[in-house]
């Protein structure tokens, strides 16, 4: 996928009107983004994953509210009682997936852990986006010296390992959910903000641009209204994998010791299960394994579905790529 | 050639200036040089007199920028002093954790590597059929479960349960192949369903083009095909992809080193984080960097091998 083929969707636009017959019978009235979701549409794995992820989602915004009593079965325990082995097996009735130490229940904590991925997913995502497009942009569109320093910059961060630079903020600036999504975004921004420079490089010489610009538009207009929707679809599929990844990243986290105490993640029940399995007791590996498999492999799934439906070079065709 | 590679030298000192910005920023502004002074004291050593004390033994209240110049200055001659916890000299510290580390990181990513293009070679024969779709199905499987989930269950069915393994341990010499055996294993299931995806997509995008059709149509066996045009034409996005993951790899091995007590500089490093130990720290980022940016250039000298059209300007 290259950049190169985003600054050509409004010149297809324009051919429309005297382009072939065969070409007008398929594009009228209907936006290239219109074509991308039918294609998505007819792609029966993106919708079983779609599906899958709108039940984690839902299933999280329910118990979140506190109904059911999720929530409370997730996070309260007795302050007062020193007792930390009310462990209760896998398949207790009342509690599927058993209790944890504290008595709380595994499966309401692996739900209640979709919360925590989702919030640090997404917060983590919409931090990165903004970087990526501002830094992605500048250099892309001003070039010369702005192009140096914003690739320089680029180069530097990529040169340190991103964990470890997102360790070393999590250990100073102190644990918190907010301080770890700005840690994977300040680690994270580089590769969508190449793809997004390079997008830019080549609008800045495209005739759509030099259109606009001779209707008399400024570079703010230019930049906002024609060219950055041309990086949309890369922004999408960015954050798909980005969320995948951050996901996956908690779980070493908490293995080092760095996620939140207490908090209902997957990560830390995973890490706590890590002594649990010795005394063969496996409710907090199987619970949030599950859970994360399940929704993470849907996310992968949908998020190659989409690269695929929104990929520009398909943009006229009618199938779907296997 | 010469020429080339003495300018990508002198193109790294600026990185190397960043990076060191970067950790200047994270370490000395956002509070990192306070909670390494509280960290080195003992609890009842924590007056202001021995904290002032302390902070003027290591420059900490010098202006700013004399500060960062000394650390540029430590990152070029590599010289740290010694660790806070173990009082022994970084540099012998790092030279004496790097070998477990390859040890543990250079057979499994060979054999990972290996096994990647063969599954990716059987998916783009199989296009569609089962065989293409199972091995699609369990990538993506490998790729969503969590690493340390499967460690677990590894360490407890494969050594545990089973004996195959020792549970955990280390020696010098030789004798580490028996500790090493089990990371490698779970470090291949673990890596390898990415690599198949990325392999595939590369062999088939070859395969789709008009040169792979002639040379069917002119009555080519389908297995030359594949071996003399189509592997080779697909080896340098392939290639690439390989040598940019190279220096991760001493990232990527920083769970299994921790979870089966390797003492490779991927424990080093979290053992240093986790006890503010400010010139381990120091060091072990210059290391990963340092050994980054040599790869970046052994990239684009492979890059040009590989692939004629490719000049070293």
């Amino acid at each position: 996928m290259s950049g190169g083929n985003m600054g050509g969707m409004s010149a297809t636009r324009r051919k429309t009107g005297d382009g072939t017959v065969e070409n007008r019978r398929r594009d009228r009235g209907t936006s290239p983004f219109r074509l991308s979701m039918r294609r998505l549409a007819r792609d029966r794995s993106a919708m079983v994953a779609a599906a899958i992820i709108t039940a984690f989602i839902a299933t999280a915004l329910v118990a979140g509210s506190g109904a059911f009593g999720i929530k409370a079965a997730a996070t309260e325990f007795d302050e007062n009682s020193l007792d930390t082995m009310r462990y209760l097996p896998v398949g207790t009735e009342g509690h599927i997936l058993g209790t944890d130490g504290f008595g709380r229940d595994v499966l309401a904590r692996s739900i209640m852990g979709i919360r925590t991925a989702l919030y640090l997913g997404y917060l983590a995502g919409l931090m990165t986006v903004p970087i990526a497009l501002l830094f992605g942009a500048v250099a892309g569109w001003y070039g010369g010296l702005v192009d140096d320093a914003v690739t320089w910059l680029m180069s530097v961060v990529v040169a340190v390992p991103g964990i470890l630079l997102i360790m070393s903020l999590i250990q100073i600036v102190g644990k918190s959910f907010t301080t770890m999504a700005f840690a994977f975004a300040v680690t994270g921004w580089v590769g969508l903000a190449r793809v997004v420079r390079g997008a830019f490089l080549q609008a800045r010489e495209s005739e759509y641009v030099l259109a606009a610009r001779a209707l008399g538009a400024g570079d703010a207009r230019i930049v906002f209204r024609h060219v950055l929707p041309n990086v949309f679809h890369f922004v999408t599929v960015n954050f798909v994998l980005q969320f995948v990844g951050v996901v996956k990243s908690e779980v070493f986290l908490a293995f080092v010791g760095l996620t939140l105490v207490g908090e209902a993640t997957w990560g830390s029940m995973i890490d706590s299960a890590r002594s649990e399995v010795s005394s063969g007791r496996w409710q907090n590996l199987i619970g949030p394994t599950l859970f994360m498999g399940i929704f993470l492999m849907a996310m992968t799934v949908f998020g190659d579905s989409l690269r695929d439906a929104l990929d520009p070079k398909l943009k006229n065709s009618e199938e779907v790529r296997s | 050639m010469l020429h080339y590679l003495a300018r990508r030298i002198v193109s790294t000192l600026p990185i190397l200036l960043g990076v060191a910005l970067v950790f200047f920023l994270v370490f000395n502004l956002v509070g990192g040089s306070e909670r390494f002074l509280y960290n080195i004291l003992p609890p009842k050593g924590r007056t202001p007199e021995t904290i002032n004390q302390y902070r003027e033994a290591y420059g900490l209240d010098r202006p700013v920028i004399v500060q960062f110049l000394d650390t540029v200055g430590d990152m070029v001659t590599f010289d740290f002093g010694r660790s806070e916890s173990t009082r022994q000299k970084v540099s012998y510290l790092i030279a004496r954790y790097v070998p477990a580390s390859a040890a543990l990181a250079v057979p499994a990513f060979a054999v990972e590597i290996a096994l990647a293009l063969a599954l990716a070679m059987l998916c783009a024969r199989t296009r569609g059929r089962w065989p293409d779709r199972l091995v699609g199905v369990l990538s993506v499987a490998g790729m969503s479960l969590p690493m340390l989930a499967l460690v677990i269950i590894g360490q407890r069915f494969l050594a545990f349960e089973a004996g195959l393994f020792p549970i955990s341990g280390w020696t010098r010499g030789l004798g580490a192949v028996r500790y090493l055996a089990l990371p490698w294993l779970l470090w291949v299931t673990v890596t390898v369903g990415y690599d198949v995806r990325f392999f595939r997509t590369a062999l088939v995008e070859e395969q789709g083009k008009e040169y792979v059709r002639a040379a069917l149509a002119k009555g080519m066996p389908r297995r030359l095909v594949m071996r003399r045009h189509v592997l080779r034409n697909a080896l340098v996005p392939i290639l690439t992809y390989v040598v940019i993951q190279v220096p991760f790899l001493l990232t990527g091995s920083m769970l299994l080193e921790r979870f089966f007590s390797i003492p490779g500089i991927g424990e080093l490093l979290v053992q240093a984080i986790l006890s503010y130990d400010l010139p381990v720290m120091k060091a072990t980022v210059t290391f990963y960097t340092l050994f980054f940016i040599g790869f970046s250039v052994v990239t684009d000298l492979l890059y040009a091998a590989v692939d004629p059209r490719v000049r070293l300007g």
